[in-house]
């Protein structure tokens, strides 16, 4: 008995066509950390850390369960092994990737045998590393650099340098693995749902924008009005109470609103902006920000019936007179002030006048003088 | 004291003659630092978009600076205004001799007359080496053209400046579109202060031949007596014949006294003509 179990193990393993390679057998070979090969003239090594590996999660796994074509060696694989088929397990994240265009191996993002789960802060798509993985091919791309624009947009400050690992990083925004161009339809970050992506973290922004001229234009044609990027950028998002905001704000309203950028500019309020000053009104200071209504809503900041509220903020005490001033009011528009044209022109006269009488007469004064005091030498009498 | 008033030189005895009081000179000198501080906090706004306006900004200590110094210096402005208007009213009162109507349109009135038209045709055509030159008394045309012209600027700058300082307070009585208007007159009008000033202002007085580089009557209150033939013979004789010139005699002008003249005009006149080109750049590259 104990002779025919012997001989049906020696038949059965003479009928295996090989020896399955055992993961202790692929590390007998690869924790040796000199062990390199030499691919297209770089030298690459092959070492494999067994506690990483073991450690990820697919420690569970045999090496053979992904490099399949080792599976078949006996002793020794073949030098050269092909692709790992991550979609033989994942194939519902690989279809997407495939979908979506996207030119990333799997491992270029999750790694190759440390792969930890993404709430494993060391894993390379947890989400404060997330930047730095996509980084690997998306910095010094073009221009403008988005990595660089996230470094110092405010989701990035707020990431990096405050450690705030739920401020948006890269797939928040661009997705997982359905990551697409922002001119496909399908994507996230498409001009047409930049809104609803923005609104998977700033909700109560987006909703009360939907009820404004903007949100409620774009949501029909989003061509026509400022969706969350128009304003905010894409990479480099401001903080919208930082100055460097409040600064620019003026030149992005001006985007469309150009005639309203060209007046306001005219003006005090936009005077002292121009200089660095943001204390004094910009934009949203009187026509809202999110919320911006038409003038002839009566919700409106600059509505008749709101617009002594919307100067108080600013100018305690303001009035029904005071809210009269034309904040932008171009003198140079006879057709629309009349009245401040002609002021405007009246100086101009004066201005050219005085500076015409008094500068001939200076000139004329000078050449007699100086003929008169040259004529009589240094020493002379005057 | 005859040392002291005899040239180092000549030899001969030279008189100094009193043109300004200290009180003419305080005033003067509020209103050379007001008036600078005014036009380097005031013009950075009218051509902000400008790097020399920003830069300036940015030595002021910002714009929000720059507007305190503004207010400071406008305030200044008002005090040596009423102090003038003040000093007008006791010199009417107390210290004039003359009948009023008399003196409104005489010699030493800031009143324009017929003679300063005469005196401005008789100018220009000396200019054109046609006439001798006109002899002019205490206040020539261009003086009363000064004077006039920076009464008239600070009530036209000075109200509109109030007004945009204190809106809310000024909408209780004139509408809002009023502060509009303001702001153009407050701009254009100290467009042509500082321009008025650091030009004509600057030949008239320091600039032209004789003065140059600079005249310091104004700091020094003295003049000379071959200056004061020369400049103001009406105003000597009429000191002669009424036997007023002793009155106004005094000791030259100390060495200390001349180098503050010097180191005060030329920092005044410096920053101005740097502000002149400054804007006089911006309104070039405005038409390109």
């Amino acid at each position: 008995m104990r002779n025919i179990l012997w001989i049906a193990a020696m038949i059965l393993v003479a009928a295996s066509p090989a020896q399955a390679l055992t993961t202790s057998d692929c590390f007998d070979c690869h924790s040796d950390d000199s062990l390199t090969k030499t691919v297209q003239g770089r030298e690459i090594s092959l070492y494999i850390d067994e506690g990483t590996f073991g450690a990820s999660v697919h420690g569970d796994l045999d090496c053979t369960d992904c490099h399949e074509d080792a599976a078949d060696a006996e002793d020794e694989h073949e030098e050269d092994l092909g692709k790992v088929a991550c979609e033989n397990c994942h194939d519902d994240m690989t279809g997407e990737i495939e979908a979506a265009g996207h030119p990333a191996e799997c491992s270029d993002c999750h790694g190759t045998h440390g792969i930890l789960p993404g709430t494993d802060s060391r894993s390379t798509v947890y989400d404060f590393n997330i930047p730095a993985t996509c980084c690997q091919c998306h910095s010094d791309q073009g221009s403008p650099d988005v990595c660089a624009e996230y470094e110092t947009g405010v989701h990035g400050v707020v990431l990096i340098r405050s450690g705030v690992v739920f401020s948006a990083v890269c797939n928040d925004c661009h997705g997982n693995h359905n990551i697409r161009g922002a001119g496909d339809e399908g994507s996230r970050v498409a001009r047409a749902n930049i809104n609803d992506t923005c609104a998977s973290c700033h909700r109560g922004i987006v909703e009360i924008y939907r009820t404004s001229v903007h949100g409620k234009i774009s949501a029909d044609s989003p061509d026509d009005a400022p969706v969350c990027i128009s304003c905010h950028s894409a990479h480099d998002t401001e903080r919208a109470m930082d100055d460097e905001f409040l600064l620019t704000v003026v030149k992005r309203c001006s985007a469309c609103h150009e005639e309203m950028g060209y007046t306001f500019r005219k003006n005090y309020h936009g005077q002292v902006t121009g200089m660095g000053y943001t204390r004094a009104a910009q934009c949203p200071d009187c026509h809202g920000s999110h919320g911006i209504l038409a003038g002839s809503d009566p919700a409106s900041m600059v509505h008749p019936d709101n617009i002594i509220g919307t100067c108080g903020k600013c100018h305690p005490g303001a009035n029904r007179n005071f809210t009269l001033y034309m904040p932008h009011a171009d003198y140079h528009d006879a057709g629309k002030n009349p009245l401040l044209y002609y002021v405007y022109l009246a100086m101009v006269i004066l201005l050219s006048g005085v500076f015409a009488f008094f500068g001939i007469h200076t000139l004329l004064w000078f050449i007699r003088a100086y003929i008169e005091h040259a004529g009589k030498g240094s020493g002379g009498a005057h | 004291m005859t040392e002291h008033t005899q040239t180092e030189n000549s030899g001969t005895r030279e008189r100094w003659y009193f043109r300004f009081n200290y009180y003419h000179r305080f005033l003067h000198a509020l209103i050379i630092i007001s008036f600078l501080g005014l036009v380097l906090t005031g013009m950075p706004l009218k051509y902000y978009h400008t790097g020399w306006a920003q830069a300036l900004a940015r030595f002021m200590g910002g714009i929000g600076t720059a507007g305190y110094i503004h207010r400071v210096c406008g305030a200044i402005t008002w005090l040596y205004f009423v102090l003038h208007v003040l000093y007008a009213i006791y010199y009417i009162v107390k210290v004039r001799e003359e009948p009023l109507l008399k003196w409104f349109f005489g010699p030493d009135s800031m009143v324009p007359w017929i003679k300063d038209v005469q005196d401005v045709g008789g100018h220009i055509l000396w200019f054109l080496g046609v006439r001798e030159r006109p002899k002019f008394d205490r206040f020539t045309y261009w003086e009363k053209f000064d004077y006039l012209a920076v009464f008239w600027g600070v009530g036209i700058i000075g109200f509109s400046g109030l007004m945009l300082w204190f809106p809310e307070a000024f909408a209780k009585v004139v509408p809002g579109w009023t502060f509009n208007i303001a702001i153009i007159l407050h701009s254009d009008e100290a467009l042509l202060a500082a321009g008025f000033i650091f030009t004509i202002h600057f030949f008239n007085t320091h600039l032209r031949p004789e003065k140059f580089p600079l005249d310091h009557v104004i700091f020094t209150g003295r003049i000379n007596e071959e200056e004061f033939i020369h400049e103001r013979p009406l105003e000597y004789q009429r000191m002669v014949d009424q036997g007023r010139l002793d009155t106004l005699e005094t000791t030259p002008p100390t060495r200390i006294s001349l180098i503050w003249a010097r180191i005060i005009g030329f920092m005044a006149y410096g920053a101005g003509l740097i502000m002149i080109l400054f804007i006089i750049y911006s309104a070039i590259s405005e038409f390109h």
